[in-house]
């Protein structure tokens, strides 16, 4: 006869999903008959798989799928895209920049061209950033306006 | 090249290996068919396994990216959906083991399907399914995903083996000793209620 330690090698579930041989469901049928330990964690564990079927989750709305890219082209070339702007910024600021310290002019005019460059483009970059966080954090991004 | 999403009606007959195979030939109506019937499940498990909807959005596109840009290495003759959950299931363990998942959200349940249910027992369902799955979560993730592939996804074993990459037999074993830890932690937060 089929053991109470047997079943809890993974017969029990074998039995509940129907995986198991004829012959092996046929043991287990007549072990749970006679055991009443056996059989209450197997009516508990068919009451729990009952539940977790019919268990639904959030599906996005048909708009959000929409807002992602619609082909799988689109998708790799959003990202090549934003890696082709990211590298063509970090060029232009550095061309420029060079470009600035490289020239005749004096000191202080390189130091204050520079400086208000720079420091623009780190306010514009933080700016960025912050407005991109924001967005993908917004708790009220999907409530119609 | 780009592969679009537009669905024909001869394309619903043709099973996925044949999809797949022309996919990999550079068929687009191939390929998106197959993106869009299984956008739906790849989003629903990888919203189970990380909690989260972003995450689970970037993992389904995620996915898809990865599957279509490594057809090469899908054998046609087996079955898609384990493969595509297998990469599923191995991002989201990325996205924990980087620490970089967004954080479980509360609401991802939806209302309980109610047909003849009356008002007051769809409630007692709704409460029963998230107790359920608030168990579920307290589980170690070994035993969380297995339970998640077997009964909120209903993958049969041989599909579980495929996806998790291990045997049949560790299957059965390692799902009864879930469900047996899932069983002593719905026990326990019963008792926690009554006191």
């Amino acid at each position: 006869m089929t053991s109470c330690e047997s079943l809890g090698m993974g017969l029990l579930s074998g039995y509940l999903d129907h995986e198991l041989t004829q012959g092996e469901a046929q043991k287990v049928r007549i072990h749970l008959e006679n055991c009443a330990e056996c059989n209450a964690l197997y009516e508990d564990m068919k009451n729990m798989r009952e539940v977790s079927m019919n268990t639904r989750f959030k599906e996005p709305r048909d708009h959000e799928w929409n807002e992602l890219p619609k082909t799988v082209a689109g998708g790799f070339m959003r990202r090549l895209g934003w890696l082709i702007v990211i590298v063509w910024a970090v060029l232009t600021v550095g061309f420029t920049l060079w470009q600035i310290a490289a020239s005749p002019e004096n000191l202080l005019i390189k130091v204050l061209i520079f400086g208000g460059l720079s420091g623009f483009t780190l306010l514009f970059i933080s700016v960025v950033l912050d407005r991109l966080k924001a967005a993908k954090n917004d708790p009220y991004r999907k409530v119609d306006k | 090249m780009s592969f679009t999403m537009t669905v024909q009606p001869e394309d619903l007959s043709p099973d996925e290996g044949h999809l797949a195979i022309r996919a990999s030939k550079g068929d687009l109506n191939a390929a998106g068919l197959l993106a869009e019937r299984y956008r739906r499940g790849l989003y629903l498990l990888a919203l189970q396994l990380t909690g989260s909807k972003e995450d689970a959005m970037d993992l389904a596109q995620e996915t898809l990216f990865r599957f279509f840009s490594k057809l090469h290495s899908y054998n046609p003759s087996k079955p898609l959906k384990p493969f595509l959950f297998r990469i599923v299931r191995n991002l989201s363990v990325d996205l924990f083991r980087k620490q970089k998942t967004r954080g479980w959200e509360n609401q991802i349940l939806d209302e309980p399907a109610t047909g003849g249910l009356n008002p007051e027992d769809a409630l007692t369902l709704q409460e029963k399914q998230k107790k359920l799955w608030q168990a579920v979560n307290s589980l170690k993730p070994i035993y969380r995903e297995i339970l998640i592939f077997r009964d909120y996804q209903d993958l049969s074993y041989a599909e579980i083996a495929d996806a998790l990459g291990i045997a049949s037999g560790t299957v059965m074993s390692r799902l009864n000793k879930a469900r047996t830890l899932l069983r002593q932690a719905w026990l326990d937060q019963n008792k926690e209620e009554k006191p």
